[in-house]
């Protein structure tokens, strides 16, 4: 073999080893199965997965989410400390959650993109994610405090949808009117810290609330909120109670040192699940002066905006120990009490992209890519054996090689493996193939000429390099600009095709005619199989 | 040798008028068709709005859906089934705002609006995708960009590596091809989705990448046979190239149609427009890109008698002589 042969074998044989390196990991963890990669320790386990090729969201489900903060509810200067907080916040809620492998990043001022790779509970995550978790502690006002606050109120409304409503109240006859005390059954009842509407009423109120912008006809000490929890209302119907608070908050959820998940928190109900809340230093001072100055009244749990439960204060509670029950499950009282401890989000966050894949449609995804570009690799290769005969082989021993690079430099980038991914793959096949038909075509127009085989595919390559530089470079230029400008899926197409055809010039130009040159230096061929 | 295409000797340049018609009424249709069916069917991506595809357990009736749906406050719902498949649905929302984080999901809302209808109803969430509008002109504007910026780098360079002229009847090939394809997309109202732009992207790429083959080719035997005319230059290298043309044409549509018989759902419409875009590229490359080099040359050259090209070609003295 000749000296620079020699070097380019050489040089062949390092690539080739490297790519096995690289690729290696990745083929380990894909053929192993859940009780093999059980009975991995923990250690190889995630060394062979951060070495190994990643799949997609869109290929093995998952979540993908972009979240904005929302900016109205901070001040001016606020942003960038907000979004630092937010993002902690972000990081332990999701670290506690044990997804594997997540991803939270900033992007530009004010968004978080997040991402859940495998399968989950989706409605779980979103409500730990995006619960803003504000909590506030707010004393229940006393029951004539509340039925004062409830008739201006009524009063407030009834003066702003009458006019509307005027006519029909007339011929009816009807001489008062009260929209918010009507909706409330048996009218004044019995005094729970709040008034009860039954279920049916609830739909009205809120659509009253919302058409009259309540917040601002309610007395400013004071704020109405509807519970959470069902209560019966003893005809067997259920209803949610409309608590009337003070407007002022008494402690915060920033106080809290402890949130954990527990049972039997309240005597009424005693399996049902509740958070059990360890307030600090300064929280367990203050709750002590508060609950030894309210003794006998209620002290409403106020979560995002809606009471959680309002107990009773029986003494003064010196251990700064609270405890927060109602309507959950036990996943949602666990739940809370991560989010609890995590802290709550420094303002509101809008979730405005997301892409959730389900895993029934990520191995679909699978299955079909893989069956499609498996069919597509199998009939380019019949199509370019039959065509090229023993060169065809060539080619096609070129385009497996160009496949392994391909895949190898993917999991050397620690890169991830999209849907669109595997259509750049099998685009790449497709184009792969376009450079040996180049050169071929060209060393069969040089054969007809009268050259020797030798002369042909000298010369063969030589005119097709050119040809095969510009034609790429061309790709190149749409791949790197879908790269710089695209955003996730497209980002995946854009790099399986810029690493495709970095890898398609080096197979074809050199590898093919590495083959070539090594036939031809041992003998001399009267005829090319081409 | 087996051979598909021996060698030829067509003459395109003498059918480049109906060529140039033909790509005219095909223009024209894509056009008219864009105009009539009222503008592209923009994605989710583009236009913002809300995408959700359920696998149910049972059969539901296309209409009760809709109307559970927009009983819930989720106006202009349209609902349809995947693939004949009446129990695999996809509901349409067209953008209503950004949602609180704080809110359950739309699917989670939609399944529990549904179950409360249909007792025993199961439903496996394939896909639920939501964009909301910022998102959507945010990625409007960069896919335009993305666009023109991946034009004008390929300009660049073929206005490097060849003439001028080479560099605009590349560049009008292409947008040939893609609008073209966007027409049938119009045409048959199929979804512009971020995958089709880089479909779209693709094909520019593929459709300058033919062009190119043939141009050097050009380049080659003008700097050959110096006493050739320039259209039989053309001709002759089209007639070279075409078995590669052809060959690549195949090699590359065996894959993409692959793609878009078994690619399933999510990559159906990025494997048509590659489909597309591959044959009609094919077309220009062969019949379109060439003949406009002929045509600006033929312009130029009547403008400016002595300028490059044919008589300069013409001029240059051999060396017989």
């Amino acid at each position: 073999m000749a000296r620079g042969l020699r070097w380019k074998f050489l040089i062949l044989i390092i690539l080739f080893l490297g790519a096995i390196y690289l690729i290696y990991p990745s083929l380990r963890l894909y053929s192993m199965d859940a009780g093999q990669l059980a009975a991995l320790s923990e250690e190889t386990r995630a060394s062979l997965k951060e070495k190994s090729l990643r799949l997609g969201l869109d290929l093995q489900g998952g979540m993908h989410l972009i979240l904005e903060l929302d900016r109205s509810q901070l001040k001016e200067g606020e942003v960038d400390d907000a979004m630092d907080r937010a993002m902690e916040i972000l990081s332990n809620r999701i670290d506690q959650f044990g997804v594997s492998e997540p991803i939270i990043q900033q992007q530009g001022d004010d968004r978080i993109v997040v991402q859940l790779p495998g399968l989950l509970d989706k409605e779980r995550a979103v409500q730990l994610i995006g619960q803003t978790a504000l909590l506030e502690f707010k004393l229940v006002k006393t029951e004539a405090e509340a039925i004062q606050v409830l008739e201006r109120v009524d009063r407030s409304v009834a003066r702003i949808l009458r006019p509307a409503v005027a006519d029909s109240l007339d011929t009816l006859g009807v001489k008062s009117f009260n929209p918010i005390l009507d909706l409330i059954p048996r009218y004044p009842q019995t005094f729970i810290g709040g008034v009860l509407i039954p279920d049916d009423s609830v739909d009205d109120l809120q659509r009253i609330f919302k058409e009259v912008n309540i917040d601002s006809l309610v007395p400013r000490d004071a704020m109405l909120s509807l519970g959470t929890e069902e209560f019966n209302l003893g005809d067997g119907s259920t209803g949610q109670i409309l608590y009337v608070l003070n407007k002022r908050t008494e402690l915060t959820g920033a106080v809290v040192k402890n949130a954990r998940m527990d049972v039997g928190l309240n005597q009424n109900a005693p399996n049902a699940p509740g958070v059990e809340l360890t307030l600090d230093r300064d929280g367990t001072r203050i709750f002590r002066r508060v609950s030894g100055a309210n003794v006998g009244k209620q002290l409403a749990i106020v979560l995002d905006g809606k009471v959680r439960s309002a107990p009773v204060f029986r003494e003064r509670i010196p251990n700064g120990v609270a405890s927060i029950t109602g309507s959950f499950t036990d996943e949602q009282a666990r739940d809370l009490a991560i989010i609890l401890r995590a802290g709550a989000l420094p303002a509101e966050v809008h979730i405005i992209e997301e892409r959730t894949v389900g895993p029934s449609l990520g191995r679909d995804s699978i299955r079909q890519g893989v069956q499609a570009g498996l069919l597509g690799g199998l009939l380019v290769v019949l199509f370019i054996i039959i065509y090229y005969r023993v060169s065809g082989i060539l080619a096609v021993m070129a385009l497996c090689l160009n496949l392994l690079f391909l895949f190898a430099v993917l999991a050397g980038l620690r890169g991830t493996l999209t849907l669109p991914g595997i259509a750049g793959i099998v685009l790449t096949i497709g184009m792969a193939v376009d450079a040996n038909v180049l050169v071929f075509e060209r060393i069969r127009e040089e054969l007809r000429t009268g050259k020797t085989v030798s002369q042909a595919v000298r010369s063969g390559y030589a005119r097709a390099l050119t040809t095969i530089l510009d034609a790429n470079l061309t790709t190149l230029i749409s791949a790197v600009v879908l790269f710089n400008f695209g955003t996730g899926p497209i980002k995946g197409f854009a790099i399986t095709l810029m690493i495709g055809i970095i890898a398609n010039v080096y197979t074809a130009v050199f590898v093919t005619r590495l083959f070539f040159d090594v036939v031809l230096s041992r003998r001399r061929l009267e005829n090319l199989s081409i | 040798m087996f051979q598909l295409i021996s060698q030829t000797d067509y003459k395109f340049m003498r059918i480049r008028r109906q060529a140039f018609i033909f790509s005219g009424v095909l223009i024209l249709a894509s056009f008219l068709g864009w105009l009539i069916q009222g503008g592209f069917n923009l994605g989710i991506d583009f236009s913002g709005g809300l995408m959700i595809e359920y696998l149910f357990n049972q059969k539901l009736p296309l209409d009760e859906v809709r109307n559970t749906v927009t009983g819930i406050g989720f106006q202009g719902a349209e609902i349809t089934d995947i693939q004949g498949n009446p129990k695999n649905l996809m509901i349409r929302v067209p953008m209503q705002g950004s949602r609180s984080a704080n809110d359950m999901s739309p699917s989670a809302q939609i399944l529990a609006a549904l179950q409360e209808k249909y007792p025993g109803l199961e439903g496996d969430l394939y896909l639920e995708e939501s964009v909301g509008p910022k998102i959507g002109s945010e990625l409007r504007g960069k896919a335009t960009m993305a666009v023109l910026i991946s034009l004008l780098g390929i300009l660049i360079y073929i206005a490097i590596r060849f003439e001028l002229k080479f560099a605009f009847a590349a560049v009008l090939a292409l947008f040939h091809d893609v609008l073209i394809t966007l027409g049938v997309f119009a045409i048959l109202q199929r979804e512009i989705t971020l995958p089709v732009i880089a479909a779209l992207l693709t094909i520019g790429g593929y459709s300058v990448n033919d062009t190119i083959i043939v141009f050097d080719r050009i380049r080659e035997q003008l700097k050959i046979r110096r006493r050739v005319p320039f259209e039989d230059i053309l001709d002759l290298s089209i007639n070279q190239t075409l078995s590669r043309t052809i060959i690549t044409a195949s090699t590359t549509l065996f894959t993409v149609l692959a793609l878009f018989i078994l690619g399933g759902q999510v990559i159906h419409d990025f494997a048509l427009a590659m489909l597309l875009g591959i044959t009609i590229g094919t077309y220009s490359s062969i019949f379109v890109a060439s003949s406009t080099v002929l045509v600006i040359q033929n312009l130029f050259n009547r403008a400016r008698p002595s300028a490059t090209g044919r008589i300069k070609t013409e001029a240059s003295p051999a060396p017989s002589q």
